[in-house]
């Protein structure tokens, strides 16, 4: 089974994929939102979506991350530029990838970085555009890329903004942890 | 990321305590899980993280990676690690002996 999935926030996307494992689909693989499913046991699996350390699409490491992972138990199964599907029998006990606060807020603050980081180079693509749309107000083509550019860039500003948010709200959670 | 003067995270103060030996990954989850009675669950990528991040802090080094074999990673603390760990035990006697004036003043 196939469905398109496309969103710039990865725990409305995990929750999606837990819940396709919930009714008894199990995700396979992701390319580009399109993601592959094929039948499994209903809550057979838990998957999780993490992002490596690294520096913009470039991952630090992943080898190393990957023997890590497998070494607990954790299944590696797609890999999307920095981004990575896990997923781990829901019979082994309770996953999560980030058990505290504090790793939580440093995931976030990668994500955050990733966006800003496109935020910056779609913004220095989208100049052209916006230069010839000033220039041919009415030229349909000029228009839509204009259009598709003001659109990409207010989505990633959203989802810098719900990194921010959400960190904010761990920072609470940190203090109970003692820092 | 945490600097020297500052409290050590839960999750950081149990792994320089697991480390105490040589160990690997998975047994560093399972030790601080026994430690405390199944409170504390590290999630592998909070591990990797800490993991990480102690190695590039000189707390702790690797101790054992053959290359080409079966065998896993194990880690072990370094003497920074554990002055680091004793600063923090002093921290937290500290607390604790303040913290029991409570209960003493309420005896009293």
């Amino acid at each position: 089974m196939i469905r398109w999935k496309f969103t710039f926030d990865k725990d409305e996307e995990q929750d999606w994929l837990n819940e396709y494992a919930q009714r008894g689909w199990a995700m396979t693989s992701f390319f580009a939102g399109v993601v592959t499913f094929v039948p499994c046991r209903p809550g057979e699996y838990i998957y999780q979506i993490d992002l490596l350390p690294g520096k913009g699409l470039w991952a630090d490491d992943y080898e190393g991350y990957v023997i890590f992972m497998n070494e607990m138990g954790v299944e590696v199964l797609q890999r999307w530029g920095r981004w990575v599907y896990l997923r781990k029998r829901a019979e082994e006990g309770p996953f999560e990838v980030y058990t505290d606060a504090a790793s939580k807020i440093d995931l976030y603050r990668r994500i955050r970085a990733l966006f800003l980081w496109a935020l910056v180079v779609i913004g220095g693509c989208s100049v052209n555009a916006f230069s010839l749309w000033a220039r041919f107000p009415e030229d349909m083509f000029a228009r839509g890329l204009g259009g598709l550019y003001i659109v990409l860039l207010a989505v990633l500003l959203r989802a810098v903004w719900q990194c921010t948010r959400k960190m904010k709200s761990l920072e609470i959670d940190r203090e109970g942890e003692g820092r | 990321m945490e600097n020297k003067n500052q409290p050590l995270t839960e999750a950081l103060f149990y792994i320089l305590l697991a480390v105490r030996k040589p160990i690997h990954g998975y047994g560093i989850i399972q030790e601080v899980s026994e430690l405390t009675g199944g409170r504390v669950n590290l999630g592998p990528g909070t591990l990797y993280g800490a993991i990480n991040s102690l190695l590039e802090r000189g707390w702790i080094v690797l101790y054992s990676a053959e290359l080409g074999s079966r065998r896993k990673k194990e880690y072990v603390i370094t003497g920074e690690g554990r002055e680091i760990f004793a600063a923090e035990l002093a921290r937290l006697r500290e607390l604790v002996r303040n913290g029991e004036k409570m209960e003493e003043e309420e005896r009293a």
